[in-house]
C-alpha cells in the first residue's frame, strides 16, 4: 500500500547543507508492520514525515524520490508530487494516513475537549455529523480501553494521566479511520506496564481494522513484539532490513550486531556488556564511504571509507548495504 | 558479587518524606498530605551496587534525593558509616557537623540544580562525599565553564585541594579514566556528544574520591550503543575506587546488569528488596513479577506475556488503603484491601512487603551464560 523508494532528504543549515535521510527505500504492506529502528539522528522520524509532507520548509525532496501510496479508492497517489496545501493533501492527512507522537500532549489542543477534537476529525474524514458522530467517538475511546467514555469524551487533556492521554490519542487518530498508521515512539515515555498495555492494543486494533502500520522506536524489544518486518537505520541510511525474526536472529550489518550485542538482557545477569565503539557523528560530519566506517571493527580500508555500500539483497525482503555482503555475493 | 558480609556505607531508617499539598480548609482545617516516600528502609554496603526500580510517580528519586538531604526527610534516620564514625544526615545539627568538618572539609554545588538553598551549611561539607549523577547530561553541565574546570568544581569549591597543578594532576587522573580526551578539557560542553558529556559528569562526580553517588537516571537518555560503555565504565570505577552507587532507573534491564541488589518502589513505599540474581530470577512479589513480564525482549524466541495489570498507577496522595497494589493486582484478595502487609525478610537477604507472596511461584528461566562478543 505504500512504497518509497529513493527518499533523500537535505537541509540548508547555517553549517551548509547536510543530508540526513539518504537512499531509503522501504515498503508497507496493508496489516503488517514495519518497525523502523534507530538511534537518535539516524533520521526515522525525517523519513516518515516525508511521508506526510510535514517537513520544515528548509528541507528539500530529492526529485528522484518516489513515495507512491495507493488510497482506499485503490488509486495511486504520487505523494512526492502533491502541491502543499492541496485538498488531495489535505484528504491523505488524517482520513488516508494517520500519525501518533511520543508527547501525545503536544498532540491535543488544550482549550478543546478530547470529544470536540474527535468529532472534528470524524466530520472531516468520515462526514458525519452531531450525535453520529458523539455516538463514534465513544465506541472508538471504548475500544482503546478508557473506562467510561461517555463521561471522558467531555474532558481535557490535561484531565488525563499519560497512559490514558497515549489510548486517546490513538483512539483520535483512528477515529478519521486512516489505511496506514504512522506511530513515532509512541510507547517511549510510557511505563513498562502502560507500554505493555498499549502495545497490545495496537496489535488487536491492526488485527481488527487492517491497517498498515509504521512503528519507529529505538527500542529492538519493542520491534520484537509489534513488527513483522524491520528496517535499520543508521545516519540516515536503512543499512538492514528484512523479516523482523531473521534481522534479529541473524543480523547481516556489523551495525545490527553491534546493537543487538549492545542491549541489556533481563535473562542474563552480569556479563559485561559489548558496546559499540565510538560515537554517532554528528550529520554535519558524515564520513565518506559508508556511514557506521567510523566504529565498523570489520571495515575494510581503502574501500568502506570511499564508497558507500550499494544494497544487496540476502533473500526475499532481505536487503543489507555492507561490502563485506557485496564480496561474499560476488565470490 | 559483592561479598554480603561487607561494611555498610549507609542505614536508611523508616524513611518518609512528606509534602503538604492543596489549600487549608475554610475554617483552618489541615492539608492533605501526600507522602512521597513512606516507612522506607534499607542499607548500602562500601563498594556496592543498590538499583532502584519503580515507575513514574513511585518516589524512587525522591528516595535519591532525600538521602543526600536534597529533600527534606520528614521522619527516619539516614545513617552514614563514614570513616570517623557515624551521622544521621537527616538530623545532622551544625554543632554535630562541626566535629566531623575536619575530615570533611569541602564544598560541592551540582552543576545543574541550586542545592544551596535546600540545605544549610553544615550539610554542604558532606556534599563532596556523595555525588549525583544526573539523567540529562544536556543541563547539567554548566555551558559557560569548560571541561576541566567542571570536573575540578567539587575540589575547587570544597578547598579540598588548594593548589592548581594537584587540582589539574586529580582531573586529569579522573578525565583519563573516564576516557575523556585530556586534549579536550580546554572545551566548553557544547562541543561534545551525549555520551561524552555523562562521562564528564561522572568524572565531575568522581574527582573528590567520594564514598557514594546517587546515579539518578544516569544513563536512560543515551543511545544503546553508547549506554553500554557508561554501564561498564561505571562498574570498572567501582572496582578501583570501592564507591557505593544507589542507581535509579525504570529500566530493568539496565539495572540487572549494574546492581548488586535491587529494590523495588510502587507509591512511596518498597515492595521488594533483595540480591540481584533472586530478585530477577525468583521474585517473591506479585508487582515486581509484572515489571519484569512487561519488558519487551529484543529475542523473537522469548515468550512475550506481560502480567494484565488493569488501570493506572495511584496517585500518592489518594494511596489506596492495605497493600497500595491490591487496586492492581492480578492476585489480589479481600484481606489485601484492609490489612498492610509488613516488610518481612522470606529468604535470606530477600525482603518483600505481601502477605500472600509464599503461596505463588513466578520463578523464571535463566539463560545460560553464552558468548555475548558480537561475531
Amino acid at each position: 500500500m505504500l512504497r518509497v523508494e529513493n527518499l533523500s532528504i537535505s537541509f540548508r543549515t547555517d553549517e551548509g547543507r547536510i543530508t540526513p535521510v539518504q537512499n531509503v527505500d522501504f515498503a508497507v504492506d496493508e496489516g503488517r508492520t514495519l518497525g523502523l529502528v534507530g538511534e537518535s539522528g539516524s533520521g526515522k522520524s525525517v523519513s516518515t514525515k516525508a511521508i506526510m509532507r510535514l517537513l520544515p520548509g528548509a528541507a528539500e525532496i530529492d526529485p528522484a524520490a518516489r513515495i507512491r501510496f495507493t488510497d482506499r479508492r485503490g488509486e495511486e497517489i504520487a505523494i512526492e508530487g502533491l502541491r502543499p496545501g492541496s485538498r488531495a493533501l489535505r484528504r491523505l492527512r488524517g482520513g488516508e494516513i494517520g500519525m501518533i507522537f511520543q508527547e501525545p500532549m503536544a498532540s491535543f489542543s488544550p482549550v478543546y475537549t478530547i470529544g470536540n477534537q474527535m468529532m472534528e476529525a470524524i466530520g472531516l474524514h468520515r462526514g458525519l455529523r452531531g450525535r453520529a458522530a458523539r455516538d463514534l467517538a465513544v465506541e472508538m475511546l471504548a475500544k482503546v480501553g478508557i473506562s467510561n467514555p461517555a463521561a471522558r469524551i467531555d474532558q481535557y487533556a490535561h484531565e488525563l494521566s499519560g497512559g490514558m492521554r497515549q489510548r486517546a490519542m490513538i483512539a483520535l487518530t483512528l477515529s478519521a479511520g486512516p489505511r496506514l498508521l504512522i506511530a513515532d515512539e509512541p510507547t517511549t515515555a510510557l511505563d513498562v506496564t502502560i507500554q505493555a498495555q498499549v502495545l497490545d492494543l495496537m496489535r488487536g486494533l491492526q488485527r481488527d481494522l487492517g491497517m498498515g502500520m509504521i512503528f519507529i522506536t529505538h527500542d529492538l524489544g519493542v520491534i520484537a513484539q509489534i513488527a513483522q518486518e524491520v528496517a535499520v537505520m543508521y545516519l540516515g541510511v536503512i543499512v538492514e532490513r528484512g523479516p523482523v525474526r531473521e534481522v534479529l536472529k541473524n543480523p547481516a550489518h556489523p551495525y545490527t550486531r553491534g546493537l543487538i550485542a549492545a542491549i541489556p538482557r533481563l535473562d542474563r545477569l552480569e556479563a559485561r556488556l559489548s558496546p559499540v565503539p565510538g560515537d554517532i557523528p554528528s550529520p554535519a560530519a558524515r564520513p565518506v564511504g559508508c556511514p557506521f566506517v567510523t566504529r565498523c571493527a570489520e571495515k575494510v580500508a581503502g574501500l568502506c571509507d570511499r564508497i558507500a555500500p550499494p544494497p544487496v539483497a540476502l533473500g526475499p525482503g532481505r536487503v543489507v548495504r555492507c561490502h563485506l555482503h557485496a564480496e561474499r555475493a560476488v565470490a | 558479587m559483592k561479598d554480603m558480609s561487607a561494611e555498610t556505607l549507609i542505614e536508611v531508617k523508616r524513611l518518609e518524606v512528606a509534602f503538604e499539598i492543596g489549600k487549608k480548609g475554610l475554617f483552618g482545617g489541615a492539608r492533605k498530605r501526600l507522602r512521597a516516600v513512606d516507612d522506607v528502609s534499607f542499607d548500602i554496603g562500601r563498594a556496592e551496587t543498590v538499583g532502584l526500580v519503580g515507575e513514574s510517580g513511585s518516589g524512587k528519586t525522591t528516595v535519591g534525593r532525600a538521602i543526600l538531604r536534597a529533600i527534606e526527610p520528614t521522619g527516619g534516620q539516614v545513617i552514614y558509616h563514614g570513616a570517623r564514625g557515624d551521622l544521621d544526615l537527616a538530623h545532622a545539627s551544625e554543632a554535630e557537623m562541626a566535629r566531623v568538618r575536619p575530615n570533611l572539609q569541602m564544598v560541592f554545588r551540582e552543576g545543574g540544580l541550586d542545592l544551596a538553598t535546600l540545605s544549610g551549611a553544615a550539610l554542604r561539607a558532606f556534599r563532596p562525599r556523595m555525588s549525583l549523577v544526573f539523567q540529562d547530561p544536556y543541563s547539567s553541565l554548566n555551558p559557560r565553564m569548560t571541561v576541566r574546570d567542571i570536573i575540578a568544581e567539587p575540589l575547587t569549591a570544597s578547598g579540598l585541594l588548594a593548589d592548581r597543578a594537584g587540582i589539574d594532576a586529580r582531573v586529569r587522573e579522573i578525565a583519563a579514566r573516564c576516557k575523556l580526551n585530556l586534549e579536550h578539557l580546554r572545551r566548553f560542553p557544547h562541543a561534545f556528544s551525549g555520551g561524552q558529556r555523562q562521562r564528564i559528569c561522572i568524572a565531575r562526580a568522581l574527582v573528590a574520591r567520594p564514598d557514594f553517588v546517587v546515579c539518578d537516571e544516569s544513563v536512560s537518555a543515551l543511545d544503546v550503543s553508547i549506554q553500554a560503555e557508561i554501564i561498564n565504565l561505571l562498574k570498572d570505577l567501582q572496582d578501583e575506587m570501592g564507591v557505593s552507587f544507589l542507581f535509579i532507573a525504570h529500566d530493568l534491564s539496565v539495572v540487572a546488569q549494574i546492581s548488586h541488589r535491587v529494590a523495588v518502589m510502587y507509591v512511596g513505599k518498597f515492595v521488594e528488596y533483595a540480591p540481584v540474581r533472586s530478585l530477577f530470577f525468583h521474585p517473591r512479589h506479585p508487582y515486581t513479577h509484572a515489571l519484569l513480564t512487561a519488558v519487551p525482549q529484543a529475542d523473537p524466541d522469548l515468550p512475550f506475556a506481560p502480567e494484565r495489570l488493569e488501570g493506572e498507577i495511584p496517585n500518592p496522595a489518594a494511596a489506596p488503603p492495605g497493600c497500595r497494589f491490591h487496586t492492581r493486582c492480578p492476585l489480589a484478595r479481600p484481606r489485601c484491601a484492609v490489612d498492610e502487609p509488613a516488610w518481612r525478610e522470606i529468604a535470606p537477604a530477600h525482603f518483600v512487603a505481601c502477605h500472600f507472596a509464599e503461596e505463588f511461584d513466578f520463578r523464571r528461566a535463566e539463560t545460560p551464560e553464552q558468548n555475548r562478543e558480537p561475531a
